[in-house]
């Protein structure tokens, strides 16, 4: 058996690669689908790992292995734009000024419902002319910035115009 | 005692501490990998020891760890027929021989010495497939052809 913390970190990798590739979505707004590909993901990664080493020591380097990566790649996108947008993706405006930009969402495989939801959660907003901007974060969470609202109440600015 | 923001401020010097440690614990973490990846906990190239005698040539691991399977290899020249191979018996104290290739055609016990008989060897390798089951550390002598050899082994939890 080649070494375990080499081995490790070839799987870091190649699931960092599977999951980035896959998109924010799969990540931020997990569903129900995508907690069981989660689990199954992690059920087949647990052999690949291991490969039949049961011992403690074996396991304390694989998580060791895991762990200084993961602190490594944080200092990396702390030092380096590049490697942090490379790494953690960029954040990416989705709807503007009550606008949804619907191409934009497509690529994202975003649906207004998302969007509408995530106003629901975080604002307590009721329509998309409530917000002013919506934009799904590097995690892939979706942050609503709602308009300020005017002396009469709820109504956005964006309606009186 | 009034609690407000400032009281989490006079918790910095613990927080620096901290950090201090995190520093400290991540040099910690790259020292064990790289002993790691050099063969400190079995698997590696300060683990994987060969020794050459008169007749054979042993690669062993010096490190080894419980419930991973590992391999002895002897390379020998010409031992001929009924080729015996000796291994002291106590080693099977911390470690189950779970094959051997090629198969021995009979296996003797002689005092604290396990005599493995192979039918004919002439310049190849006899394999043994071992399976650590216990910690700590033991002595594994060898003996082949009337030649005696002895490797301490460390098995890691």
């Amino acid at each position: 058996m080649e070494s375990l913390v080499l081995r490790a970190l070839l799987v870091y990798v190649l699931i960092f690669i599977i999951l980035r590739m896959a998109g924010k979505r799969t990540l931020g707004e997990m569903t129900a689908f995508d907690l069981v590909l989660l689990l199954i993901i992690s059920e087949a990664v647990q052999n690949a790992l291991l490969d039949g080493d049961h011992s403690i020591t074996g396991s304390m380097l694989v998580i060791i292995t895991l762990v200084f990566t993961d602190v490594m790649v944080s200092f990396g996108t702390n030092k380096s734009r590049l490697f942090d947008n490379i790494v953690n993706g960029i954040p990416l405006i989705i709807l503007e000024n009550g606008k949804p930009l619907l191409d934009r969402m497509k690529k994202v495989r975003l649906q207004e419902d998302d969007i509408l939801e995530a106003a629901r959660r975080t604002q307590g907003l009721e329509s998309m002319e409530q917000i002013k901007y919506a934009v799904l974060e590097k995690d892939g969470s979706i942050s609503i910035i709602p308009f300020h609202l005017n002396k009469e109440g709820l109504t956005p600015d964006i309606t009186k115009g | 005692m009034k609690k407000d923001i400032k009281s989490v401020e006079e918790l910095y010097a613990a927080q620096q501490k901290e950090w201090r440690a995190f520093r400290w614990f991540w040099s910690l973490m790259a020292c064990v990998l790289l002993a790691a990846v050099l063969g400190v906990f079995g698997y590696g190239f300060i683990s994987e020891r060969t020794y050459t005698g008169a007749q054979l040539q042993v690669a062993y691991p010096k490190f080894m760890r419980v419930d991973s399977d590992t391999q002895l290899h002897l390379r020998v020249q010409d031992l001929g027929q009924n080729a015996t191979v000796g291994i002291n018996q106590d080693y099977l104290n911390k470690v189950k021989i779970s094959q051997i290739v090629p198969e021995p055609v009979s296996v003797a016990l002689d005092g604290n010495t396990l005599i493995y008989k192979f039918s004919y060897v002439r310049n190849g390798v006899i394999t043994f497939f071992i399976d650590p089951y216990k910690m700590g550390s033991q002595r594994l002598k060898i003996t082949v052809a009337g030649e005696k050899m002895s490797f301490q082994q460390y098995i890691y939890l």
